[in-house]
């Protein structure tokens, strides 16, 4: 007994140690965790001083798990922050003084990741690493020769570009792009010092070859506004890196170069040199999805910013090195508005002599605008936009003002295919601060009134008209004309009341009308009433039973959608067997919807959406509906293509879930995707190619303007899509007597997603 | 980044079952609770702004349990959860008719949860509340019992 308890003391005693020498390693892990995430973040304690603490931790011996940890860790923050490798690459450096091996682990482990990034297409990732294996030579960690020799060969595939006109090169431009790209954004960092080594200048000389050699007719799609000049994204960050070289390297100012190690060069001078090992980039794989092309497109005007803050030159490298830091804070934490908001700011805050407010603001909007599609969905930006503002009431609203000014003021030349985005952020920003808008100074950008009226289609006036209409959805009718001046009351849009026409008895159906209503009144009514009450009426055709249902349903619905959506549940089997199969018959209900709601596009939209996936109108009956003459009109409204869009996305939801149950047919399921976006293709250019041809200026003018900008619009969301059918896209561009304009579009799309 | 999808420390006390299935299924919900509405934003306002965030599958609105009229919160369900989580992070904290509005995790809606738990009718909150919000009826009810006879002229 008595032994046996001092064993068991014993051994505990033991246990202790281990756990308290656990505890210990858990607490330096935890802390090197701490430690190594704040490198990222600008704001707090300054970066040397972080990058002192994490190498007082570390400056003995690290066990195995740690460095493994270490390792792990290094690769998450170089690929979420690529802006702050230097950071990492200073911490690493200072490793290596007393810890050689850590370092020449660290460039093994670090090169085989580069490999896996291109493998696993991480491409975001893949350029943080380049930069910080290069930082890694400015830390004193590799040579230059083996740097160099690294370099090229990641370019080494850029050499020999083959004619445009050459057979079909297997390796798409995107690739060489993304690789050049890689290393040419590394360049500003090491040009000083390695200016005048052959293997550099041979270097640049590879670059500005293939940067004269590549094709930039990708990018000719991609213009948001179609009176100025937009920059393919790689021509100019080469025109701006070899302004640099025409300056000798001279330093970037506003140190937009973070040199974190600047502040350890005594001590890193003594740490032992590595050499990189050559690298050969993985090949290319079939239908390997590279970043695709970019246009950058700056808003502000050059001289835009205070007496205190300037805004460089877009072509100079300081804007270059700003928007990369605000475009790699987004790319990271745009899900996390507070956190972001925090980061972008405390990046002005360093920043003291440079507009980088406007900077931010202009990179989240062109980013929100950006053709094909903006990444993420619109009210992320909307959402980063209100959280920066409410952060800086003093600094940040002006500078949105300003913007959404100057895009109002753009509008003209602007493209349809960014427009709703516009029109959707501007509503949701204006919601959160009581709709309260310069619009006395809008009104003054308008050179001369413009006309309300609906058939004045000039894109301000469309714009001003779509605007209003969903600040009223976020809103109330009385709400937005009371902070309206009275010069713009006129673009208010009507009240949505509904429209029941049987109210007037001698209307054809008001009988019948009559009598549903009674029925349906009724709290003991069925459907099986509904149908014996309508098929047993005679004297009237199926479309107008029809029309009188849906009348019916609408009008007893109309407080909400809800109670729209309960009652079109109710009947749903009643509809299902007065339509099924009939497009006629469908349109009849749509008609129903848009006679009753003729006063609000909302409750229309709401619902044949709702009807679409009730399965009681099929999605290729609302494609013929839209394109059909009713709605000729209506085609330069965005309700309509919201109702489009919507339909498309049910239709894929639909093919999700069937991919989920028929996992051995999934070609069988893609065909209705195909099939619905082929079909609006070809009712884009039927409608397009039926429009007269008139002057500029007059409303069919504008018509067609709006349209085939719609047309663009669908074949950019859809782009992967239509990708796949692309030979058909080809084949409708090639049709001898289409329009100039209409094959201009298809065509430039093609060559932007065969790039 | 997930600071903002999740779980915030509310649990509601009339959900069957136990804690951990509770938890469990906030965790796969496509279904938020809308909180700090005013009593006079419409379901169509509530359907815009969601839908930014993707589709609405339904929008349940919370009703007076006497008054059957709105009394200042909904729930929203999605047919995605990512969709959900969108509007996790864009919408909570933004402003709808001119009010932060709060956006929640819920388990899913239930036939009755639609209606106020207060006693009065309305939700809790408002029966407690002691600052004056003109959205939302007013005084809380139990101060504007007390100081009634004030407010007839208000």
């Amino acid at each position: 007994m008595e032994s046996g308890r001092r064993k068991r003391a014993d051994s505990s005693g033991d246990e202790e140690d281990d756990s308290r020498r656990k505890r210990t390693s858990d607490v330096k892990m935890a802390t090197v965790d701490r430690l190594m995430g704040s490198l990222s973040y600008q704001g707090g304690t300054s970066i040397e001083l972080k990058l002192e603490n994490l190498s007082y931790l570390l400056r003995n011996e690290i066990s195995p798990e740690l460095r493994k940890h270490i390792l792990q860790l290094l690769i998450t923050c170089v690929g979420n922050h690529p802006g702050q490798a230097s950071a990492y690459a200073t911490f690493v450096g200072l490793l290596n003084i007393v810890n050689f091996e850590f370092a020449f682990e660290c460039l093994a482990f670090m090169t085989q990741k580069l490999h896996e990034t291109i493998c696993n297409r991480d491409w975001f990732r893949m350029r943080g690493v380049v930069h910080f294996l290069v930082d890694l030579y400015n830390c004193h960690v590799v040579t230059s020769s083996s740097l160099l020799n690294f370099l090229a060969g990641c370019v080494k595939e850029c050499e020999n570009v083959k004619d445009p006109d050459d057979e079909l090169d297997p390796v798409p431009q995107t690739r060489r792009d993304w690789l050049a790209y890689c290393v040419l954004s590394a360049i500003p960092m090491i040009g000083k010092d390695m200016q005048g080594k052959a293997g550099f200048e041979g270097l640049m000389l590879t670059l500005q070859i293939y940067i004269k050699k590549r094709s930039t007719l990708p990018t000719a799609a991609l213009c948001i506004w179609r009176d100025s000049k937009h920059r393919d994204y790689l021509e100019l960050l080469w025109q701006r890196v070899d302004g640099l070289r025409r300056e000798h390297w001279a330093e970037p100012e506003h140190q937009l170069i973070p040199r974190p190690y600047l502040a350890f060069d005594e001590a890193l001078s003594i740490g032992p040199l590595h050499c990189l090992r050559d690298f050969q980039v993985a090949p290319h794989e079939h239908k390997c999805p590279y970043p695709p092309p970019r246009v950058s497109f700056y808003f502000f005007p050059y001289d835009t910013g205070d007496e205190h803050r300037e805004l460089p030159h877009p072509l100079r490298i300081e804007r270059h090195l700003m928007e990369v830091q605000i475009q790699d804070i987004l790319k990271s934490l745009h899900l996390e508005r507070r956190i972001c908001a925090d980061n972008l700011l405390a990046y002005a805050a360093t920043k003291t002599q440079l507009a980088v407010y406007h900077c931010i603001v202009e990179v989240i909007l062109s980013e929100m605008l950006h053709l094909p599609a903006s990444e993420w969905i619109n009210i992320n930006y909307g959402a980063l936009l209100v959280e920066l503002c409410k952060r800086q009431p003093d600094k940040v609203p002006r500078v949105v003002n300003h913007a959404a000014l100057i895009l109002f003021d753009r509008l003209d030349s602007m493209s349809v295919a960014c427009f709703d985005r516009l029109v959707n952020w501007l509503s949701f920003h204006l919601s959160n601060f009581g709709f309260a808008l310069y619009w006395d100074k809008w009104g003054q950008s308008l050179r001369s009134s413009i006309v309300p009226s609906a058939t004045n289609l000039q894109p301000k006036a469309v714009f001003l008209r779509e605007l209003l209409k969903k600040c009223v959805r976020l809103s109330y009718p009385e709400r937005i004309a009371q902070i309206l001046p009275d010069f713009l009351a006129g673009f208010l849009p009507r009240t949505p009341i509904p429209h029941f026409k049987f109210v007037d008895e001698t209307l054809p159906g008001a009988l019948l009308s009559k009598n549903l209503l009674d029925t349906m009144r009724n709290k003991q009514s069925c459907p099986e009433m509904i149908s014996t009450l309508i098929n047993g009426t005679t004297g009237i055709g199926p479309l107008l039973k029809i029309n009188v249902l849906t009348q019916n349903c609408l009008h007893l619905g109309s407080k909400s959608f809800s109670h729209t959506f309960a009652i079109l549940c109710k009947y749903h089997s009643v509809f299902k067997d007065l339509t099924a199969g009939d497009s006629e018959k469908q349109h009849a209900i749509l008609n129903g919807i848009f006679e009753v709601w003729v006063d609000s596009e909302q409750f229309r939209l709401v619902v044949s959406e709702r009807l679409v996936r009730m399965k009681v109108i099929e999605p290729r009956c609302i494609v013929s509906w839209i394109f059909g003459p009713l709605m000729r009109k209506e085609l330069t409204k965005i309700y309509i293509w919201e109702l489009l869009h919507s339909t498309v996305r049910h239709v894929k939801r639909v093919q999700k879930q069937n991919e989920v149950i028929d996992v051995d047919c999934p070609s069988g399921t893609d065909y209705a995707v195909r099939s619905i976006l082929l079909d609006i293709v070809n009712r884009f250019v039927k409608a397009l190619s039926a429009a007269p041809e008139e002057h500029e200026g007059s409303e069919e003018h504008y018509w067609f303007h709006w349209v085939l900008g719609r047309l663009q619009e669908t074949l950019f969301l859809y782009a992967d899509d239509y990708k796949n059918i692309s030979c058909k896209l080809h084949k409708i561009s090639e049709e001898a007597d289409l329009r100039e304009s209409i094959s201009k579009t298809m065509q430039g799309f093609l060559t932007y997603v065969t790039a | 980044m997930t600071a903002s999808v999740e779980l915030s420390s509310y649990r509601d006390q009339h959900f069957k079952g136990s804690r951990s299935e509770q938890e469990r299924s906030l965790r796969d919900s496509c279904t938020l609770y809308v909180g700090n509405l005013s009593f006079y934003t419409t379901e169509e306002q509530i359907h815009e702004l969601f839908s930014r965030c993707g589709d609405v599958r339904v929008i349940v609105m919370g009703l007076d349990k006497y008054k059957k009229t709105p009394c200042g919160f909904c729930f929203v369900e999605y047919y995605i959860r990512s969709e959900a989580e969108a509007a996790m992070r864009f919408v909570n904290g933004t402003r709808l008719d001119d009010r932060l509005i709060r956006v929640d995790w819920d388990a899913g809606f239930i036939e009755g949860r639609q209606y106020g738990r207060g006693k009065t009718g309305g939700q809790v909150r408002d029966e407690y509340r002691t600052d004056y919000d003109a959205g939302r009826g007013g005084y809380g009810k139990l101060l504007s019992q007390k100081i009634a006879p004030n407010t007839d002229n208000r």
